[in-house]
C-alpha cells in the first residue's frame, strides 16, 4: 500500500492564503472523496435496515429504552437517514470535492490536450514499457512510414531541435476528460435532486368512482402528513379494474378528467400503471385502488353438500334464511388476503336454541367448507361487487429535466472514460554521423493494456519489413 | 405441443452441460490434460446455448400467456402490431425464478468471455459452480409458471434495466473469484487467509441465525409447510390484532452447530489475528486445526439442514402454537422452504472448501493460476464493467420509476442497494487510482463487493431489510 500523491505544496504567502490552500487541498484530494464514498454507504446501509417509511414516533418506542440510545437515535436521525444533517453534509461534501478535483486537474489536461508536449526526452521514455528501437535510412521516408502504420490519428506533431527530430500522435485525446464528463453529471443529478426535493410535491388523492377530489396528501417532514390544493378538480368517471382467474390484478385503469376552480373541463385522460396525465404542472399516475368499505355486495353460494347451490347477493351483515330451514347465515367481513390463501369472507351461523358460530369461506377454495368443516350445508363464497376508490399519485417534479440531462451526459462520460482509449505514440529520430538515423519509438495507453501491448508489436513488426528501416535489438535504453 | 417439452426441459439440459463441464473442469486439473479443459469449455458453450434456446421459448410461451389473459380480461381477439407488442412485453426475466436463471446465463456469459480472454484457470470451477447454484435455486424453489405481468411490470424499461443489472452483477461475481484468486497467487500468509475466511463465515452466520436471534434462543428457525389443495404452503399463525405472521419452527441442533461454529470464527480470528503475519509456506499446528474445526462445524451445519429437508419427516409444532395456525386443522407440516439460507452457506461454504485446499496445499493451487499482474488485470476490467452497468442500472431504474411512480428516486431498499453496489465499485475505482490500491486491496474489496451484491440483489427480495416496491414474487 503507498500513499497518495498529494499535490505539491503550493508558494504560500502565509495568512489566510495558506488557510486557503490547505482548505483547497483538502477538498482536492481523493482520499476525501473515498471516505465521503463511504460515509454515503453506511448511511444507505442503515437506511436499508431502519425502516424510513414509518414515522419517528415508531422507532422512538422500539429505541428508546435507554437514554444514549436516544439521544444517537435523534442526533443521527436514524428514522430519516436520507435527510438527516450528516447525510446531507456528506453530499454536499462531494459535490464540493468534485468540484475542486475539477478545478485543480481538468485545466493541466486541458492544456496538455491542446499542447502535448512531443519530445520523448529519455527521462520520459524510461517510465513507458512499450518501446523499440531502429535504424532508418531517411528521416521524411521514416515519418511517413511510421504515421502511415499508427493509422488514424490526430495530426501529429513535429519538433526540430538539432540534430533530433520528435514526432508525436494521439488517438482520443479526449477520452482523458470522460471521468470530468461524469463528474459534472453527478453535480447535475445532484444538483436537480436537491431542486426537486426543494420545490417538488408527492402525494395521493383517492377518488371514489363518479366523484371528484381537489386536495392531494403530501408526506411532510417526520412522516407527518399535510394537505395540498391542487387548485384544480380531478373527477374519476370510470375505475376498472381487470383481473385474471386467481383474483391478481391484470390492469386497472381510471377515467380522469380535469376540472378548472370556474368549472370547465380542460383534460380527459385514462390513465393506466405506467402511462400518467400531465396538467398543471402535476403529474397523475395511477398507484392504487382500494374499495369503499360498506359499499360491497357479496356472492354467497348456498346448499346441502353434493347439491346444486343457490347464490345469495347480499351486503355484508344481511342475514340470509334459508328456506325451510330455522338455520341464517350472515356474512360479516370480507378479509381480502388471509394467510396466503387469498380472499375469504367470515360468516355466522344463527340456528334457533344454539349458540351463533362463525366460520371462514374461501374465494379460491370452493370445497374448502364442504370438506373441512362438514356442516349441514356447505358454503362457497363466490365473490363480491364493489366500488372502488382509485389511488391516484399526484406529483410536482422541478428539476427532473436537470436531472435525465445529468443521467444523459453520465452515459458518454462513462463511454470516454471506459471504452475510449487514450493512446499515444512517439517516435525520436537522431542523426547519426553517417547519415543514418537512430530510432526510437514508444507507444502508451491508459486502457486495454493487453490489446496495446498486440498493437504495438504489430506496428514494430510492420515498421521493420518498412524499406530503409531495420529493427536494432536491446537498444530500448531511452 | 403439449407440456412436455418446455423451455423448463431447454434449462435441465442447461443444467446437465453446466455439470459436466464443471466434471470436465475438475478432470482437467487433476489428470492435467489441456485437451479436457477445452472439451469443457465447449461443454459449457452448449449448455449456455440450450440455455439461450430455453430463454428464447420461455419469452414465446410467456407472450402466449400474456395474450390469452389479455384477449381474456379484454374480451378482444389481437392482431398484428397489437398482438406483438401484448406478445412481446413479457421478456424471460420478470419474477424471481426467471431472474435466478437468467442470472446463471449472465454468470456464464461472463465466465467464458474472461475464460476465452484471459483464461485463468479455475474460473471455471467457481463460475460454473455459482451458475448452478442458482440454476438449482430456481427450480428448487420458485414456482415456475409463467403468470402475467403485474402491471408495474408492464413497462419496456423491463429489458435493459434487468439485462445490465444481470451482467453487472454477474461482473462482479466473476471479479470477486478473481479477487479470491489474486490473494491466494499473492501468497497472502496463510493465517491471514483463514482469518479472512473466518470473519466472512461469522458475518453469514450472524445473517443466516438472524441476528441475535440465534444467541437469545439457541435455535435456528425454518419455515414449515403445509399441504392445502394440492399446494404446499408456508404455515402462519394469528397473532394479536387478527394479523398473520410466517411460523418458524426451531430446527433441531442445528442452532447449537451454529453458535459453535460461530464461536470458534470470532475465536479463531482474534488468535490469527495475533499471529497474522507468522511466515509459514502452509497452514499449519493450531490455526491449522482452529480453521477445520471452524470447516467441520459448518458443514456440519449445512448437512443438518440438508437432511432435515430432504427427510421430508413429520415436525409437530407445540400444542399452544398449533391451536393457532391457520386455519386449524389436522395438517401434516414438514420443513422446507430453506434453500436460500441453503444457497448463502454454500456461498462461504464453497469458497471455505477451497481454501481448505489452498491453505494446505498452496503451491498446487499456486500452479493453476496465471501470474497476479494477470488476475489483476482480469479483476479490473470485471469492475469497470460491473461499475458501468450498475451505473446503467440506476439510470434505467430511476426513469422507469419516474414513469410509473412519479418519483425517480426513492430511497427504496432495492434502490439503495444498487447503489451502495455501486458505491463500492466507486470506491474501488477510486482507491485504486488514489491509495495506489491495486493488487492485494483491490482484490479484498472486489471480494467483499460480491457479498454486498448478495446483499443488495437477493437479500431485499429474501426479507433482510425494511419492506419495499421491488419485492415482485419474493420466495
Amino acid at each position: 500500500m503507498t500513499t497518495a500523491t498529494l499535490s505539491p505544496p503550493r508558494e504560500g504567502s502565509g495568512g489566510m492564503g495558506k488557510v486557503y490552500d490547505v482548505v483547497f487541498d483538502v477538498f482536492c484530494s481523493l482520499r476525501l472523496t473515498v471516505v465521503i464514498i463511504f460515509m454515503l454507504a453506511v448511511g444507505c446501509v442503515v437506511g436499508m435496515f431502519v425502516d424510513q417509511t414509518k414515522p419517528f414516533e415508531d422507532h422512538a418506542r422500539v429505541w428508546a429504552q435507554t437514554p444514549w440510545k436516544y439521544y444517537t437515535f435523534t442526533f443521527l436521525e436514524f428514522h430519516d437517514v436520507y435527510h438527516s444533517w450528516w447525510f446531507g453534509t456528506s453530499i454536499l461534501l462531494l459535490a464540493l470535492n468534485l468540484i475542486a478535483c475539477s478545478i485543480e486537474r481538468l485545466p493541466k489536461i486541458w492544456i496538455d490536450i491542446h499542447n502535448p508536449d512531443p519530445r520523448l526526452t529519455p527521462k520520459r521514455a524510461r517510465g513507458i514499457k512499450n518501446k523499440a528501437s531502429f535504424r532508418a535510412d531517411d528521416a521524411a521516408h521514416f515519418k511517413e512510414a511510421f504515421l502511415d502504420i499508427v493509422g488514424k490519428a490526430d495530426p501529429p506533431q513535429v519538433l526540430e531541435e538539432g540534430d533530433t527530430t520528435y514526432i508525436f500522435t494521439e488517438k482520443h485525446k479526449y477520452a482523458r476528460t470522460g471521468v470530468y464528463v461524469v463528474h459534472t453529471a453527478l453535480l447535475f443529478i445532484m444538483f436537480g435532486s436537491i431542486v426537486t426535493t426543494s420545490f417538488g410535491f408527492d402525494g395521493t388523492v383517492g377518488i371514489v368512482e363518479g366523484s371528484v377530489g381537489r386536495y392531494a396528501f403530501g408526506k411532510g417532514p417526520a412522516g407527518l402528513r399535510y394537505r395540498q390544493d391542487l387548485g384544480f378538480y380531478i373527477r374519476c368517471t370510470d375505475f376498472r379494474l381487470k383481473q385474471f382467474v386467481d383474483g391478481a390484478p391484470l390492469d386497472f385503469e381510471s377515467d380522469l378528467t380535469i376540472i378548472t376552480k370556474d368549472g370547465r373541463e380542460v383534460a380527459r385522460k385514462t390513465i393506466q400503471v405506467n402511462d400518467p396525465l400531465e396538467y398543471g404542472g402535476y403529474m397523475m399516475y395511477q398507484a392504487s385502488y382500494q374499495p369503499v368499505p360498506g359499499d360491497e355486495r357479496v356472492q354467497l353460494a348456498v346448499g346441502r353438500p353434493g347439491q346444486p347451490k343457490t347464490v345469495y347477493s347480499v351486503s355484508p351483515g344481511t342475514r340470509i334464511s334459508i328456506p325451510g330451514t330455522d338455520v341464517a347465515y350472515v356474512p360479516l367481513e370480507i378479509i381480502p388476503q388471509y394467510a396466503d390463501l387469498g380472499e375469504a369472507l367470515r360468516v355466522q351461523q344463527i340456528q334457533e336454541g344454539r349458540p351463533p358460530t362463525s366460520f371462514l369461506v374461501f374465494k379460491n377454495y370452493p370445497d374448502f367448507d364442504e370438506q373441512a368443516r362438514r356442516g349441514e350445508f356447505a358454503l362457497h363464497y363466490k365473490g363480491a361487487d364493489k366500488t372502488y376508490m382509485t389511488g391516484i399519485q399526484v406529483g410536482k417534479v422541478p428539476g427532473i429535466e436537470v436531472v435525465f440531462t445529468g443521467f444523459a451526459v453520465m452515459f458518454i462520460g462513462m463511454y470516454m472514460a471506459f471504452f475510449m482509449s487514450h493512446r499515444r505514440y512517439w517516435a525520436r529520430l537522431t542523426r547519426r554521423a553517417d547519415g543514418t538515423y537512430d530510432v526510437l519509438i514508444a507507444g502508451a495507453a491508459k486502457r486495454h493494456q493487453y490489446t496495446f501491448e498486440e498493437e504495438f508489436q504489430r506496428l514494430v513488426t510492420e515498421l521493420d519489413e518498412e524499406e530503409g528501416v531495420t529493427k536494432q535489438e536491446g537498444g530500448a535504453a531511452g | 405441443m403439449g407440456n412436455t417439452f418446455t423451455s423448463v426441459t431447454f434449462f435441465n439440459f442447461t443444467a446437465a452441460g453446466y455439470f459436466l463441464a464443471l466434471f470436465t473442469y475438475i478432470g482437467n486439473l487433476v489428470s492435467k490434460k489441456p485437451s479436457l479443459r477445452r472439451v469443457a469449455t465447449v461443454l459449457a458453450a452448449l449448455g449456455f446455448l440450450a440455455q439461450a434456446g430455453g430463454l428464447t421459448l420461455r419469452w414465446y410461451e410467456s407472450g402466449l400467456v400474456e395474450v390469452a389473459a389479455f384477449e381474456r380480461a379484454e374480451g378482444v381477439t389481437l392482431t398484428g402490431w397489437h398482438w406483438f407488442a401484448i406478445f412481446a412485453q413479457h421478456p424471460p426475466w420478470s419474477n424471481l425464478y426467471e431472474i435466478m436463471v437468467f442470472m446463471s446465463y449472465g454468470l456464464v456469459l461472463v465466465f467464458l468471455v474472461a475464460e476465452v480472454k484471459y483464461r485463468v484457470q479455475l474460473v471455471g470451477l467457481f463460475g460454473l459452480t455459482i451458475a448452478l447454484i442458482a440454476l438449482g435455486l430456481a427450480s428448487l424453489t420458485i414456482d415456475p409458471t409463467i403468470k402475467p405481468l403485474v402491471p408495474a411490470l408492464q413497462s419496456w424499461w423491463i429489458m435493459i434495466h434487468v439485462i445490465s443489472s444481470v451482467v453487472g452483477y454477474s461482473a462482479g461475481t466473476i471479479a470477486a473469484v478473481l479477487g479470491l484468486f489474486y490473494l491466494v497467487k499473492d501468497r497472502v500468509p496463510p493465517n491471514k487467509m483463514a482469518m479472512g475466511y473466518m470473519i466472512l463465515t461469522s458475518a453469514i452466520l450472524l445473517v443466516q441465525g438472524r441476528g441475535l436471534q440465534l444467541f437469545t434462543t439457541g435455535s435456528y428457525y425454518a419455515k414449515l409447510l403445509r399441504e392445502m389443495g394440492g399446494e404446499w404452503i408456508p404455515v402462519q399463525r394469528a397473532i394479536e390484532g387478527g394479523e398473520m405472521k410466517t411460523y418458524y419452527h426451531a430446527m433441531p441442533g442445528v442452532g447449537l452447530l451454529m453458535i459453535l461454529a460461530m464461536l470458534v470464527c470470532v475465536g479463531g480470528s482474534i488468535y490469527l489475528w495475533r499471529i497474522r503475519n507468522a511466515d509459514t509456506p502452509s497452514l499449519q499446528g493450531v490455526p491449522r486445526a482452529i480453521y477445520l474445526t471452524a470447516f467441520g462445524l459448518l458443514t456440519a451445519v449445512v448437512g443438518t439442514i440438508l437432511y432435515h429437508d430432504l427427510s421430508g419427516a413429520e415436525v409437530l409444532p407445540p400444542p399452544d402454537v398449533a391451536s393457532k395456525l391457520m386455519p386449524p386443522g389436522p395438517w401434516r407440516f414438514h420443513y422446507a422452504g430453506n434453500q436460500w439460507d441453503m444457497a448463502l452457506f454454500l456461498v462461504i461454504w464453497g469458497p471455505m472448501l477451497f481454501g481448505t485446499v489452498a491453505l494446505l496445499r498452496p503451491e498446487g493451487v499456486r500452479r493453476l493460476l496465471p501470474e497476479t499482474r494477470k488476475l489483476d488485470r482480469a479483476n479490473y476490467a470485471c469492475v469497470m464493467i460491473a461499475f458501468a452497468l450498475v451505473g446503467v442500472v440506476l439510470v434505467t431504474g430511476a426513469l422507469w420509476a419516474h414513469y410509473a411512480w412519479g418519483r425517480y428516486w426513492g430511497w427504496d431498499p432495492k434502490e439503495t442497494g444498487a447503489l451502495v453496489i455501486w458505491f463500492v465499485y466507486a470506491i474501488y475505482l477510486h482507491a485504486r487510482v488514489t491509495y495506489g490500491w491495486v493488487g492485494r486491496p483491490s482484490a479484498m474489496i472486489a471480494v467483499l463487493g460480491f457479498f454486498v451484491i448478495l446483499g443488495g440483489f437477493l437479500g431485499v427480495n429474501l426479507g433482510w431489510f425494511a419492506d419495499g416496491l421491488h419485492s415482485y414474487g419474493a420466495a
